[in-house]
């Protein structure tokens, strides 16, 4: 038993012992990334739709999104708050088409914070993100809000530039007050490469 | 540092604002109910409101002007989410129907419902609410009151003045999960008043329980799979043809396949002048006694090649009879033969179709290529055109030959 909450605690104080390591940033460090990949239609909640409240994954089938897969581009910027964690902005552009073959753009504009738990040459970047979300489909468009989970690895080819893959998760909550049976959520998995200049 | 906070939160406020956006689904609702625009697949025609013609497909309701087709409303999420199956236009209203639920999962107390809504409305979204929405009744010469409609299993507006229907029917004290206590009819929904916001049916002939509609006042019964399981019942291979009385009061029996020398029904066609047509071996043939046996004297008499048959349009009272083959359009006279359309290059129309009839012009539609305009032109129908409705060109028609 003791050896057991051993273990439970060591991996609990892992993340701690990274940050432990040697900063490779200083507070005040900028980061600037352009990154660009492929987004997955991962789940679409719409609860309107009794019988079919959620479907997931591309495709026109039943249970499906009617969504293809599509793609995203996004250029951030961030300056180092902590050794370890940086803040920023991050503008980005994700489509893919519906089956009627017409795109469907989203347009998130958000603060993005990262914790970068592993630095140096080789890094871990883990962020999230929040803000506006600009949704637009066959000449309807709405401001909404939305937020990002995104997890990856990058290297840092010299000392300025690196390269990374990232993975993670979009949720784009569309939300009417007054009108809930309008209101729905689309969720992609982002998979992208990423190009970065630190400073 | 206050007046800061307001000025973003009233940006934020008046972006917020939708932008020409439909009232009645959001952006993501939209993008996933769409369907493809750009062929058009005509699901079935429902009528006429003023001089036009109201048109289902592809989840969508269209109007046709005669020369344009107009896109009035998708209607895909409604069918998705309320069960909204239009089918019938008329009165300047489009009607709908669905199951009402009653918000309970028991069964036994659902009711089949019509609402009607004019074009305006439906542009601004579907809802059941709308007046004139109304339990249907049913009235049947041959019975009493004590049964209720516990299924429809299917709408057809054939000729786009009347709806037929083939729904089932359990008696008041009957179990539904007992089959024996099923019976299947046919017969023709009809607005029960002048205002349309009351609908009985009519009619109602016991049919078999395979059956469907593939023409006025016909009805095919097929079962191909022996071990095919409806209400409750394991059915045996069947392969019936049914006519009834112009009131759908009475359904007429006709031979099966084996005493009809392996007739497939499948690919039967309805003249309305009383011109019955079935494909034998990949031909045609016309058949004017349904009951007498198809023999080698029948075949040599009159038949035309027939790789792909598919609906046809009759004219009430007599008059133009369209086919689509391999090769072409066929229009008839009645009690004329066939004349082929003088059209060059038909491949694009080697898919299902309907044809409806305004004027001269053919108003067809295929599940591949979308909607398409026959003008028939000159005598012999050598000056006849095709137009092809471009969806590029939001619908207005292009020469095609």
């Amino acid at each position: 038993m003791k050896k057991t909450l051993k273990i439970i605690a060591a991996l609990l104080l892992l993340p701690a012992s990274l940050f432990a390591a040697d900063a490779y940033y200083d507070t005040g460090s900028q980061i600037f990334n352009i990154t660009a990949g492929a987004t997955v239609p991962f789940f679409y909640s719409n609860p309107s739709n009794t019988n079919e409240p959620i479907t997931m994954w591309p495709g026109d089938g039943d249970g499906n999104m009617h969504r293809t897969a599509g793609g995203v581009g996004a250029i951030s910027y961030q300056v180092f708050v902590h050794p370890y964690i940086a803040l920023g902005a991050e503008l980005a552009f994700q489509f893919d088409f519906t089956r009627a073959d017409i795109v469907q753009t989203n347009v998130p504009i958000f603060v993005k914070a990262t914790a970068v738990p592993v630095q140096g040459r080789f890094e871990v970047p883990i962020s999230i993100g929040a803000g506006l979300l600009y949704m637009s489909y066959d000449g309807a468009s709405k401001l909404s809000f939305g937020c990002q989970f995104e997890a990856g690895i990058r290297y840092f080819i010299t000392d300025a530039w690196g390269i990374g893959l990232n993975y993670g998760f979009y949720f784009f909550p569309e939300i009417y007050a007054g009108e809930p049976e309008k209101s729905s959520t689309m969720s992609y998995m982002p998979i992208t490469l990423t190009v970065s200049y630190r400073h | 540092m206050r007046k800061i906070v307001s000025a973003a939160a009233l940006i934020l406020i008046t972006m917020a604002v939708s932008c020409n956006l439909d009232s009645s689904q959001g952006i993501y609702q939209k993008a996933f109910y769409d369907t493809p625009k750009d062929d058009i697949t005509i699901q079935s025609v429902l009528g006429r409101i003023g001089s036009e013609l109201i048109i289902y497909g592809n989840g969508d309701l269209y109007r046709y002007d005669g020369n344009q087709m107009h896109l009035v409303a998708d209607i895909t999420k409604y069918n998705m989410e309320g069960g909204y199956m239009p089918f019938m236009a008329a009165d300047s209203h489009v009607y709908f129907s669905y199951i009402d639920d009653n918000d309970t999962d028991d069964n036994d107390d659902d009711y089949f419902r019509f609402f009607r809504a004019t074009l305006s409305e439906i542009e601004n979204g579907l809802d059941s609410s709308f007046p004139g929405s109304h339990e249907v009744t049913a009235s049947f010469s041959n019975s009493g009151s004590s049964e209720k409609i516990v299924k429809f299993n299917g709408l057809f507006n054939y000729d786009m003045t009347k709806t037929q229907v083939l729904f089932t029917v359990a008696s008041d004290n009957a179990d539904a999960s007992k089959p024996d206590e099923l019976i299947t009819r046919y017969g023709f929904i009809n607005k029960a008043d002048v205002r349309g916001s009351a609908f009985t049916i009519n009619g109602g002939a016991e049919v078999h329980a395979a059956s469907s509609i593939i023409g006025d006042g016909i009805l095919r019964a097929y079962v191909d799979d022996p071990d095919y399981e409806l209400n409750g019942q394991t059915w045996t291979e069947t392969n019936l043809l049914y006519t009834t009385n112009i009131d759908g009061t009475k359904a007429v029996e006709h031979k099966s396949s084996d005493d009809n020398n392996s007739i497939d029904y499948s690919d039967m066609v309805f003249g309305s002048d009383g011109t019955y047509c079935i494909t034998l071996g990949g031909e045609l043939f016309s058949v004017s006694n349904l009951d007498d046996p198809v023999d080698q004297d029948f075949i040599a008499e009159q038949y035309y090649r027939s790789n792909n048959l598919m609906l046809t349009y009759g004219k009430n009272g007599g008059g133009y009879i369209g086919y689509i083959y391999e090769e072409g359009i066929y229009v008839r006279d009645s009690g004329e033969a066939p004349v082929l359309v003088d059209i060059n290059d038909d491949n694009d129309f080697i898919t299902s179709c309907w044809i409806g009839r305004n004027g001269s012009k053919y108003l067809m539609a295929t599940q591949e290529t979308g909607f398409w305009v026959i003008e028939l032109a000159g005598t012999d129908y050598a000056d006849s055109s095709v137009m092809r409705f471009d969806p590029e060109r939001d619908g207005n028609l292009s020469e095609y030959l």
